[in-house]
Order: C-alpha cells, then sequence, then structure tokens
C-alpha cells in the first residue's frame, strides 16, 4: 500500500489543549476499504484524534488530508461538503433526544441530500432494521431506549446516507457480549455490502482481533501502526502490557499459538 | 467526463419494454432519481418490461431500494418483469434489503381542527390541575424537609448556601442597581410631568419614595431574580436529573432535598431582603437625580422629603414581601427543575415555565399582600 490509496492521511499533527500536548507530530495512513483500529490508554488522546479529523477540535500543527481534500476545520470540511461522505458514531450516541427515532435517521437524508420525504421514511426504515431493529422502535424517543438501541439507533443514522467512511467511537462499549459480537458482525457485513472504510476507537480487545485489518496504537504522543500479529511482537512496554495482560491473553488465545 | 445524474433510457424491442437505468444511484442524487422512477409509471407499459442494469454507474442503499421498490410496484400491477445484467454487488446488496422491506407506514389519524383544539384546551386545563397538586405536594416535601432541618441543624449545608447567596446576590447586585436607578429616574419624569399640571409637583417626591419602597424595589427584584436565578436553578437541576446525578445522590444515602433543594430556597429567602433594600434605595436615588435637576431643589432637601413621605410601616410592607417572594421563586424553580424528563427540549420547557410561573405567583401575592395591607392601615 502506498499513500496515493489512503483515503485518510495525516502528517505532523501537533494538537494541544493550553500547555497540555495531546498528539506531538502524530502521522498516520488510513487505506480504503480497510477496518482500521485506534487503541491507547485512557487520556491517550484517541477520541481527541478522531475530534481532530473530523474538525471538531483546532489542530496546532500538521496537515489531515480526507479522501484528498485538506482538512483541518469545520469550514474546511463544509467547503468540501465532507460530511456526506462520513459518518460519524459518537461515544454515547448523541442522538437528538427532541426527535423521534425514526427522525433521528432521517435527518442526514432530508438535510444534507434534500432526499423526497417517501424515500427518506422508507431508508430509513430499511436502516433502522439492518441493525436489528423493529419497526417499533421507529416512533420511540431516545429517552426510552436502552443503552444498546441507542448504539444502534446512532449507528442506524451514521449511515443513513451510505458513506464511504464509518467513525466509530467504542462503538461495543457498554454493551452485553452478545450484543457486542453481534454488533461485531454488522460492522463486518455492512462494510462486504456497503464498501466501507471504518475508523474505529476501542478498549474492545475481541472486537479488535474480529474485526480490524490494522491498527494503530497511540503511546507517548505518537502512532505506532501495524496488523496485529505486528504489534503482538513490539517490545514497547505499553503495548507488550497492553496485548499479553491477562485480558489481552484472554481475548486474543486464538492468535498467540 | 461521465454523466452522474441517474436517468432510465428506454427502448422499445418487439412487445417488450426495456429500461435502462445510468448514471450514480446515490444518496447524493436521490432527488434526481426519485422522479425518474415515477416516470415509469407515467407510460403506457406493454405487459413485458426488461430493466437492463448493465449501464448502471454507481449504486448505495438508497438506489438499490428506489429501483426494487419500482420493480415490485410494477410486478404487483401484473406486469412482467425482468431484470438482466445485474451485477454481483447490487444482487448482494438488493438480497439485504430484501427482507427489510418496510411494511408498516404509521401515520397517526387526524383528526378535525375542532377536535385537535378541543382536545389542546382538555389537556391544557387538566394539565393546570395536575401542576398545581404536584406544586403544593412539593410546598409541603420542602416545609417538612425545612422543619426537620431546622432541628438537626448539622444536616444543613451551610457553606452551599454562602455560596448561592453569593451566586444568587452579590453578583445580582449590579444588574438591580441599574435596572432600579432607571425605573426610579422613569417615575419621577412620568410622575412630575402630570403633577406640574396641578402645580403640584413637589409631591413627585411622594410619589417616587412611597411607590418605590412600598411595591416597585421589591417587585422589580422579584421580576429579575426569577429571570435571573430561578431559570438558572431550573436548568441547573434539569440538567443534573438527565445527568443521573439526582439518582446518585438518592443512592448515596444524599438527600437531595436537602443537598440542592433546601439551601437554594433558604439563600433566595435571605438574599432577597437585602436585594429588595438595595433597589429600593437604587431607585430613589434614581428619582432624586431627576427630581434634584429638574425641581432644583437640594439634595439636602429631598432626603428630608423622602423621609417625611416614607413611614416605617411603608418600608417594612416592601422588605417584608421579599422573603415570601424569594421562597416563591426558589420553590417553583426548584420544582420546575425536578419534573424535567430525559430530552434537552424539557429543559428548555422547564425553564421557561419556571420564570413564567415564579413572576406569575409573585406578582398575585403581591396583589393579595397589597389589599392585606391596605385594608389593615399600613
Amino acid at each position: 500500500m502506498t499513500e496515493e490509496n489512503s483515503i485518510i492521511s495525516i502528517k505532523g499533527l501537533v494538537t494541544q489543549f493550553g500547555k497540555q500536548v495531546i498528539h506531538d507530530h502524530l502521522d498516520l495512513n488510513i487505506y480504503s476499504h480497510e477496518i482500521f483500529g485506534i487503541v491507547g490508554g485512557s487520556g491517550a488522546g484517541k477520541s481527541v484524534l478522531m475530534a481532530a479529523i473530523l474538525g471538531l477540535i483546532p489542530i496546532k500543527y500538521g496537515t489531515i488530508t480526507v479522501l484528498g481534500k485538506h482538512v483541518g476545520s469545520l469550514e474546511k470540511i463544509r467547503k468540501h461538503n465532507l460530511q456526506s461522505h462520513w459518518g460519524v458514531l459518537f461515544q454515547g450516541g448523541a442522538l437528538f433526544s427532541s426527535l423521534t427515532v425514526g427522525e433521528n435517521i432521517q435527518i442526514p437524508m432530508k438535510d444534507m441530500e434534500n432526499m423526497p420525504e417517501d424515500l427518506a421514511r422508507e431508508l430509513a426504515f430499511i436502516k433502522l432494521k439492518m441493525v436489528g431493529l423493529n419497526e417499533g422502535d421507529f416512533f420511540k424517543y431516545p429517552s426510552e431506549l436502552s443503552g444498546g438501541m441507542v448504539k444502534r439507533v446512532a449507528l442506524a443514522r451514521a449511515l443513513a446516507i451510505d458513506p464511504e467512511i464509518l467513525f466509530l467511537d467504542e462503538p461495543t462499549a457498554g454493551l452485553d457480549p452478545i450484543s457486542a459480537a453481534a454488533f461485531d458482525d454488522l460492522i463486518l457485513t455492512l462494510r462486504a455490502n456497503l464498501n466501507l472504510t471504518v475508523v474505529m476507537v476501542t478498549h474492545d480487545l475481541d472486537s479488535i482481533s474480529r474485526l480490524c485489518d490494522r491498527i494503530a496504537v497511540l503511546v507517548d504522543k505518537h502512532a505506532i501502526v501495524g496488523t496485529l500479529k505486528s504489534l503482538l511482537n513490539n517490545k514497547h512496554p505499553w503495548i507488550h502490557e497492553y496485548f499479553h495482560g491477562i485480558r489481552g491473553q484472554a481475548a486474543l488465545s486464538g492468535l498467540m499459538e | 467526463m461521465t454523466v452522474h445524474i441517474p436517468k432510465i433510457e428506454m427502448f422499445s424491442q418487439k412487445e417488450m419494454l426495456i429500461f435502462k437505468p445510468k448514471g450514480l444511484w446515490v444518496a447524493k442524487y436521490a432527488k434526481e432519481a426519485s422522479p425518474e422512477c415515477e416516470a415509469v409509471f407515467q407510460k403506457k407499459l406493454p405487459s413485458h418490461l426488461i430493466f437492463d442494469l448493465g449501464d448502471l454507474g454507481g449504486f448505495d442503499t438508497s438506489g438499490v431500494w428506489l429501483l426494487q421498490r419500482t420493480i415490485k410496484a410494477l410486478e404487483q400491477k401484473g406486469y412482467r418483469v425482468e431484470i438482466k445484467n445485474e451485477s454481483e454487488a447490487f444482487q448482494s446488496l438488493s438480497t439485504r434489503i430484501d427482507p427489510f422491506k418496510p411494511t408498516l407506514d404509521k401515520i397517526p389519524e387526524q383528526m378535525s381542527f375542532f377536535q385537535q383544539r378541543l382536545l389542546h384546551l382538555g389537556k391544557v386545563s387538566v394539565g393546570i390541575v395536575i401542576l398545581a397538586r404536584e406544586l403544593i405536594i412539593f410546598l409541603g416535601q420542602v416545609t417538612i424537609g425545612s422543619i426537620s432541618v431546622i432541628f438537626h441543624p448539622r444536616r444543613l449545608r451551610l457553606t452551599s448556601i454562602v455560596a448561592h447567596i453569593e451566586n444568587f446576590g452579590v453578583n445580582a447586585i449590579p444588574i438591580i442597581v441599574l435596572m432600579s436607578i432607571s425605573l426610579g429616574l422613569v417615575l419621577a419624569y412620568q410622575g412630575e410631568e402630570q403633577l406640574r399640571r396641578f402645580g403640584a409637583e413637589i409631591y413627585t417626591i411622594n410619589l417616587v419614595s412611597i411607590s418605590v419602597v412600598r411595591e416597585i424595589g421589591i417587585l422589580i427584584t422579584a421580576i429579575l431574580v426569577a429571570g435571573r436565578t430561578g431559570s438558572a436553578i431550573t436548568a441547573q437541576i434539569g440538567i443534573m436529573k438527565i445527568n443521573q446525578e439526582i439518582d446518585a445522590l438518592n443512592t448515596l444515602g444524599l438527600n437531595p432535598m436537602e443537598v440542592l433543594i433546601i439551601p437554594r430556597v433558604i439563600a433566595l429567602v435571605l438574599v432577597m431582603p437585602l436585594l429588595a433594600f438595595i433597589s429600593d434605595i437604587a431607585g430613589l436615588i434614581g428619582g432624586g437625580l431627576m427630581v434634584i435637576f429638574s425641581l432644583d431643589i437640594s439634595p439636602q432637601l429631598y432626603i428630608t422629603r423622602v423621609g417625611e413621605s416614607i413611614t416605617i410601616g411603608g418600608f417594612w410592607v416592601g422588605i417584608m414581601k421579599a422573603p415570601l417572594f424569594g421562597a416563591i421563586i426558589g420553590i417553583v424553580s426548584c420544582f420546575e427543575g425536578m419534573r424535567v424528563e430525559g430530552t434537552a427540549e424539557s429543559v428548555g420547557i422547564c425553564t421557561t415555565r419556571s420564570v413564567v410561573e415564579g413572576i406569575f405567583l409573585v406578582t398575585i401575592a403581591d396583589a393579595l399582600l397589597s389589599i392585606f395591607f391596605t385594608n389593615i392601615g399600613i
């Protein structure tokens, strides 16, 4: 793989809050049609990295290129209309609490793509069922849903206009193991059917081993990128502890042999 | 450059009609693709139709669904539809969508305008009765809570009360002073205009001092506090409820009544008389500025006349109302905060209601007290 077919490319990214530096000249390339995992300790800047790509926080130095367009601020992202090329699943779902589930899913279709009303409603139904929910949930409000359902609705909204890139912030956090596994399956099928590139921030080692083609580990304000196999042999103490600790061993036992 | 806009081209072949969709059938062009599909039904069609998908430039769920929906509708009307040159990707997406086809089309039954209005009126009326009932229950809870705190002073949260006093009281002084001075000015200016016609402009001083001290000072304070502090209390408690902070307090064995509500109500009760007093002074200063310049009297004379026109009773009538108004605002805003449910919209609704109800109840109480005090001759 070369830089030419990278869908997201980050060069020399520096972000900081006040005096606290989060990323110090971080480089990263994400290629088309891969599932790319971002892991790291709490406070290592995983979510901040995603927010920087999405233009939600200002970046200090460096360049971020998405689909060949220079981004780095919301203005530039709006100019290139990149919002209709990606979908985002936020950690807490971030559903609009005053709208029903159906209206939440229809928002990107109606407001960004001006779809006809009937088509938007039918597609919202299709997406809702794609993520494993029922027709009856269509008219519910987010406050009436369980945590797992909120995540699914948020995924349906992120997928509403068939984006090329899907950003997932801790998609399986807070789900029971069965739902989490079902969620992983869902991501895999969706990628196969919809030609998605998936960028996911996660702590879930099971998800990582099942889904991710490549992984970036955020340590010491940099990103160490590799496949799961190559990272297993990495000698960095945090990475070693992460994959060879008790939980890592349990989740990855199949791969270690 | 290839054409992206989706189109359906048609060719006649013997007895059959061939539809050839072209362009990008994606969400971005769905608004162009949708009428293309509808146009199919406008034509007079032979019984045998063919969809040739060989020239499809690209597609996603929306495009696949649009074509599938059209084909399904044609089949239902009795046409024989054949699909040709379907790519593998199209087929796989198409089969994924198929079992998901939306069947439910739930649109709530429409009522007539008259029925809707009647229903609305009923709902609002019942709502007011329920609201009054809940408010009275809440008033009872606050009273019981306050009494139990008085008997167990160690449960009184002094630090919290002091912090609230600073927030609700000290920080509100500038705006209250500003508003009261300008109201005093306006009152003196208009009063003098009228009284001059009778040659009684000197009584402007009585007009200003009595109305400011008895009514205006405390009322403007209450309105400002309801708008400034009442809304803040409702929004804060409401968000705490959404964030489950209230639940957290309950599970930690802390009573939200004692931790959140009573300190706020007590702080408001303590701080309102002080604010009302400051407002009185500022109002008198504002009125004085106008009177001194336009009537050309000395400040000393103004102060003496003010002292003569205000009785001790009149002063206390104004100040005595302050703690009551503070309690009303505090209880209403905490009550509305606790009524917030789940959504961001509900925070907005409850905050609006908190301010409206607070000012409404304060005005009613003021009117009743005004009649009462005048009748007993103060």
